[in-house]
């Protein structure tokens, strides 16, 4: 099956017009996800992605970038089972997505997705129950360096600090995958510093964090590997550091240049 | 994972509907013992310097009735929204996003919507026993012998009830409640199929299906009826006129239970459906 996929995206990377450079795992046992040929229409004319296909191997760091409506939301929502693609899959851990896969995926919506009447503590349980890889040590000890109070409602709190709340709970969990959709809008540079300290400073080794986000300056540095989205295509996935020394240029420069208005 | 599924939707949703109730508990017995006290005083002959405690007393049974009303109505409403909050707006994000299969989530809701609504019918029927009982009792014109003789007289009636049937009626009526809340469940997740205006293709929905599903059951029992007077002309003829009228409404209401029953199965399956291979959060 790998075989073939294979295959289909490599065709798919040859074709005339098509600029990628993939760079797909050769052992089949280092990737996490696989994306095969993803098309999403909203209504009957907005095409939100068209034939996607992409890999994204284990323990990285990986910026999925492209402007607003580009569709990585609708990407990361597929990806999340939130959304029904209109063709293609995508295989998270070999599986369609499904109680199997989201008990190993940690996602961190754009939205805040919190009941706003909970309390912290009451939230924790609440992950604690549901996520065999809930670490209720590593969310007590992140909320207690922001002194937030197990006993505090969310309603009662900034947009800032459930944004955090939020973020705590979900790099709290042991997961295979972290799929943050602009986990940096909307804060302050201060907030921004702090998660991005908290996604760093979170996961394992062998898990790997795809980040989405249009604001690349703040995480460039952090990023192992990048995908580009443009209307709903890929237009390029390579590790960061051999974007870099193909271009000459930074990633959020060569960003700039691809999507250029 | 079913069990705390379903223990995080009662935590999530106890606070609303049991305001009403202690509201509704409330005004039961504020009405209860100020119409016990008219009526004692109506009967012990009324005085001018009372007329402010009767404007009170109507002001109280008046709004006891309507807390009836509000109650029933208000949970059910409550229901409906607190389902679209967790499952469709923002909040979804988190319930799809659990561990746990589409029925799981979907039968945790079932059963905590179906657990309210028979607390909200159990505590009308106790609201109106303690309204009933305050006014007998306030009034002081009910000897503790004739209490005695009327808990007497109930337990008497109940002693002689068919338990089958009773039983038979109790279900009946638990599947109208799993209806009533498969058709919130049902409309609900219609309305996600359209890509803009969902709340309102909801409600819309919620109306069609009702509308279909009623036209669908009468249309069913009208047809079993016709047969039903047919295979009996003969019986009709003769003078047994009450047990057949009573095993013709069995007949109407049995055949009302199973369509009921269709209309469940339809509904659940088409909102498993839409929830699992159709799931457009926006």
């Amino acid at each position: 099956m790998y075989e073939e996929v294979n295959d289909q995206i490599n065709e798919y990377a040859n074709e005339p017009g098509q600029n990628q450079v993939y760079e797909y795992p050769n052992e089949p046992e280092r990737e996490l996800v696989r994306v095969n040929d993803l098309t999403k229409v909203y209504g009957k004319r907005t095409v939100a992605l068209e034939g996607v296909n992409l890999t994204i191997p284990r323990g990285r760091i990986v910026g999925l970038l492209g402007p607003n409506g580009s569709g990585k939301t609708t990407l990361i929502k597929i990806m999340n089972g939130l959304l029904s693609p209109t063709r293609g899959n995508v295989w998270i851990n070999g599986s369609l997505p499904g109680p199997a896969t989201k008990a190993t995926v940690s996602y961190l919506p754009e939205r805040n997705a919190l009941d706003l009447s909970m309390r912290v503590e009451e939230l924790l349980d609440f992950f604690g129950d549901f996520y065999a890889d809930f670490s209720r040590e590593r969310a007590g000890e992140m909320l207690r360096s922001l002194n937030i109070s197990p006993k505090d409602r969310l309603k009662s709190m900034s947009k800032g600090t459930r944004e955090k709340v939020q973020l705590i709970l979900v790099m709290s969990r042991e997961a295979d995958l972290y799929i943050l959709d602009e986990p940096i809008a909307g804060v302050d540079p201060a907030a921004r510093d702090y998660i991005i300290r908290t996604i760093i400073g979170n996961y394992n080794s062998n898990a790997t964090v795809l980040l989405s986000t249009h604001l690349i300056t703040d995480i460039e540095n952090v990023l192992d590997e990048v995908i580009f989205l443009k209307e709903g295509h890929v237009v390029l996935q390579s590790s960061a550091d051999a974007l870099r020394e193909q271009q000459g240029k930074s990633v959020d420069a060569y960003f700039r240049e691809v999507f250029a208005c | 994972m079913l069990g705390k599924l379903i223990r995080h939707e009662w935590r999530s949703m106890w606070r609303i509907p049991t305001l009403l109730i202690a509201g509704l508990f409330a005004a039961a017995v504020l009405s209860g013992v100020t119409s016990g006290s008219s009526v004692f005083r109506y009967v012990s002959g009324g005085t001018a310097e009372n007329e402010i405690l009767q404007i009170l007393n109507a002001i109280l049974v008046v709004t006891f009735f309507l807390m009836l009303a509000a109650c029933s109505m208000g949970i059910f409403l409550y229901l409906s929204v607190h389902f679209y909050r967790k499952m469709y707006s923002d909040e979804g994000y988190l319930t799809h996003t659990l561990p746990v299969t589409v029925h799981q989530i979907l039968i945790s809701k079932i059963i905590v919507m179906v657990c309210w609504i028979l607390l909200n019918a159990l505590a009308v029927l106790a609201s109106g026993v303690v309204f009933g009982g305050l006014v007998i009792w306030g009034s002081g014109q009910v000897s503790p012998e004739e209490l005695a003789q009327i808990a007497e007289t109930i337990g008497e009636v109940l002693s002689h009830i068919d338990w089958t049937e009773m039983a038979t009626l109790l279900l009946s009526a638990l599947l109208g409640i799993l209806y009533s809340v498969l058709m919130i469940v049902g409309a609900m997740s219609l309305g996600q199929l359209a890509s803009r205006h969902r709340i309102l293709l909801s409600v819309v929905a919620y109306f069609g299906i009702s509308t279909l599903f009623s036209s669908i059951a009468n249309a069913v029992q009208m047809h079993w009826l016709g047969d039903w007077i047919l295979s009996n002309v003969g019986i009709l003829s003769g003078v047994t006129g009450p047990l057949l009228a009573f095993n013709m409404m069995l007949g109407i209401a049995g055949t009302g239970s199973l369509m009921m029953l269709l209309g469940c199965v339809v509904l659940y399956m088409g909102s498993v459906y839409i929830n699992s291979r159709r799931l457009n959060l926006e």
